[in-house]
Parts: C-alpha cells; sequence; structure tokens
C-alpha cells in the first residue's frame, strides 16, 4: 500500500469511529434528553465524540420521550452520510492516484536484455504476449546513457551492435550516478513493446556496476 | 596482376564509402507530447522513447511510437488514454511517414535555424490521415534536430470523445515533437 492509501484508510476509519461514537451518543444520551437525539447528533459529528457527550449530558431530561420514527429516518441518513463519505474519498484517491513506483513493484520476469532483443526480433506478436505491461528485470550491458530534458534514457546491449533495450528512467534515481558505459547493470521496468529496441519505461535501476 | 589491382581498387573503394558523409540520421529518443486543453482540465503525456529516421538526401523523415509509453502524471489519466481512446492493445504503435517539403532549402552542412514544412500520413488508432505541420530543422556543429508543434484531430482517427467529458478532453490535440539526431551507420 501505498502512503496515500494509509492516509485514506486512516481517514475512513477516523470517520466511521466518529459517526459510531456520535450515533451511541445520540441514541443512548440524547434522545432522553431535551437537546434530542437530532442535536445531539449533529453536535457529535461536527464538534467531536467528547464535545458532543458533554453538550448532551448538560441537556435537561424531558417529561416524555418518542421519537421512535424519527430516529430511523436519521439512522438512513446518517448511513447516507457516511457512504458518501467514503465514495468521495473514493472518488479523491481514485483521481489523484499516480502511478505505482516500478520500485514497489515485484518483477513479473527476469532475463537478459540480449535474450529479450532477440526474443523480440525473431517475433513480435508472440513477444507482446509474453512481456507487453510486465514489470521485466532485465540484466544487461549499459552501451549508451543520454540525458534528455525530459529524462534518462539507458540503452542496453541487444549484442547486435545498434539495437537494444531502451529504459526511461527518472533524473532522480539514486543509482544513477554509479551507472557508467559498459558497465553490466540490472534494470526493473515495464515492457511496452518494441520499436527498433524493446522499451521499457518507468525504469529504476536495480542494481548497478556490476563488473 | 589483374587480381591485385581489383584488390587495390576495391580496398580504395571501400575506403571512400567509409569517407562519404552520413545521409541517414536517427534517433531512439525523440519526445513527443500530446497536449489537450480543455476548459476543465489539461492532459499532457509525454514520451521521450519515439523513434525517428531522416534522410537528409530525399527530405524523408519518419516517427514511431509506442502508445504504452505516453506518460502521464495521474495513472487515472493514462489508462483513460490507453483503454478508452487510443485503445493501445488493438493499436499499439502510432507512426508518421513524410516528407520535407521545401528540404532543398536547408543546407544540411551549415549551422542555422531552418524553417520546414512537412508533409506526409499520420497513423494513429488504425485510421491513415494526411498531416501538414510546420517545423524548424536546427544544425549546429554537425547535430541535427528538428521540432514541431501541430494540431490533429482526435475525431479523424476515429476516437470518440464521450460528450460527458466534452469539458475535459479537447477533440483538437497538439502534438509536440522534438528530435535530436545523429548519423545512422546501419
Amino acid at each position: 500500500m501505498t502512503t496515500n492509501q494509509y492516509i485514506l484508510l486512516f481517514i475512513s476509519a477516523g470517520l466511521l469511529i466518529r459517526v459510531i461514537l456520535s450515533y451511541f451518543i445520540a441514541k443512548k444520551i440524547g434522545t432522553g434528553r431535551n437537546i434530542g437525539y437530532k442535536n445531539s447528533l449533529i453536535l457529535s459529528l461536527i464538534l467531536g465524540a467528547i464535545i458532543g457527550l458533554g453538550i448532551t449530558l448538560l441537556s435537561k431530561k424531558p417529561e416524555t420521550t418518542n421519537r421512535k420514527r424519527r430516529d430511523v429516518v436519521f439512522a438512513i441518513l446518517l448511513f447516507g452520510f457516511f457512504l458518501g463519505c467514503v465514495l468521495v474519498s473514493y472518488g479523491l484517491f481514485e483521481y489523484f492516484r499516480t502511478n505505482a513506483k516500478t520500485a514497489d513493484l515485484e518483477a513479473d520476469l527476469k532475463i537478459s536484455a540480449i535474450d529479450l532483443y532477440n526474443a523480440y526480433s525473431d517475433n513480435e506478436s508472440q513477444s507482446d504476449s509474453i512481456y507487453r505491461m510486465q514489470v521485466i528485470e532485465v540484466t544487461g550491458k549499459i552501451s549508451e546513457i543520454k540525458k534528455d530534458t525530459s529524462g534518462i534514457i539507458i540503452l542496453l546491449d541487444g549484442g547486435n551492435g545498434m539495437f537494444g533495450v531502451s529504459c526511461s528512467l527518472q533524473e532522480t534515481d539514486k543509482e544513477l550516478k554509479k551507472a557508467e558505459k559498459d558497465n553490466t547493470i540490472i534494470i526493473k521496468g515495464i515492457c511496452t513493446g518494441m520499436l527498433m529496441d524493446v522499451v521499457l519505461t518507468r525504469c529504476v535501476i536495480v542494481q548497478p556496476e556490476k563488473k | 596482376m589483374k587480381t591485385i589491382f581489383a584488390t587495390i581498387l576495391s580496398i580504395s573503394l571501400f575506403a571512400f564509402t567509409l569517407k562519404t558523409e552520413p545521409t541517414k540520421y536517427f534517433t531512439r529518443e525523440a519526445n513527443i507530447t500530446f497536449l489537450s486543453e480543455a476548459p476543465l482540465e489539461k492532459i499532457e503525456g509525454i514520451n521521450n522513447q519515439a523513434v525517428s529516421m531522416l534522410d537528409i538526401s530525399t527530405g524523408q523523415i519518419e516517427f514511431a511510437v509506442l502508445m504504452k509509453a505516453f506518460e502521464f502524471d495521474r495513472a487515472l489519466l493514462q489508462e483513460h488514454f490507453n483503454e478508452n481512446y487510443a485503445e493501445s492493445d488493438k493499436f499499439p504503435k502510432s507512426n508518421f511517414k513524410g516528407n520535407i517539403t521545401n528540404f532543398a532549402d536547408v543546407k544540411w552542412a551549415v549551422d542555422g535555424d531552418y524553417s520546414v514544412t512537412v508533409t506526409g500520413k499520420l497513423t494513429m488508432h488504425g485510421v491513415t490521415k494526411d498531416v501538414t505541420a510546420k517545423g524548424k530543422i536546427t544544425v549546429k556543429a554537425g547535430a541535427i534536430s528538428a521540432t514541431s508543434t501541430f494540431n490533429v484531430l482526435m475525431s479523424d482517427f476515429n476516437i470518440v470523445i464521450p460528450t460527458v467529458v466534452k469539458d475535459k478532453v479537447n477533440n483538437s490535440v497538439k502534438i509536440e515533437v522534438i528530435s535530436n539526431y545523429k548519423p545512422y551507420l546501419g
């Protein structure tokens, strides 16, 4: 789980506890007092269960109490409110969700750059069905490192002197400094198919400078 | 004697061909940006692993790109782009094959900026359309780079934008291309 998911879970749990506590304060104590179920519930929800409980306890008990139907209506409204909260937070979470960090993903396959390139140049459509959109850990010799305005490309040797496996990395990758031409390196990324080279996006360096 | 002469001739010919200036240039790191600006939302997808070939003897220019390699800052946009609009599983690649119409105006050996017009065929989402784009070729210390910005209509490529998201996704998408070439020694 990412940090965002934890925060969301935490907020949802907090909301749930607040709603349950408020409901019990309003139902068990508020109903029997002048403040009533409704006001007690609203106060507890907005100000928090403890302050709501205090205010509810300060209210005096009236002569008659018969609010069963209203209680049911408010229970339903309460459920709606909670459901709304969950849906809104899910919506916000989905809207702001970023792509999963490759470093957090388990590699589906491990292969050498030469084998991956050869598999693709032998049979592209078959290789697509095996490798495309998979998290792949590739071992290979660095034949080129190129910095660009929008990131960094490391080309791994495909064993033919010209083409190989092209990996795009973020400039912030801490292991990048250790990456040097002709070194063997292990890179994890998502295979998106083949143009001239096999293309891996969102790559991270797993292990640098293996001579 | 004859064989020696022939050998010398072929060696010198070989040396001569090695010396000639390359006419084909390529890059595997061309930047292609996809930009949709709608009243409610700006959507930008960046691909820095596009492949391009440029032949300076004919003015022929080609681009190829993997749709799945477009990166968006929000995962939902990327998923919608691939699943609902580009249908990247069905149409994994897009390409452009064209010509620099005024390539004779470009002095490939002289440093400078040259305005060019490129016309050709853009294939995307399984549809091929004629596209004309204005661009710039920059020659600097023997290095050739090309930039271009042009608009394409999604509806031209059978990509339907539902009415519900009309304010979020623009039918007219701006494509930006930045391509830094190096000699192709293949």
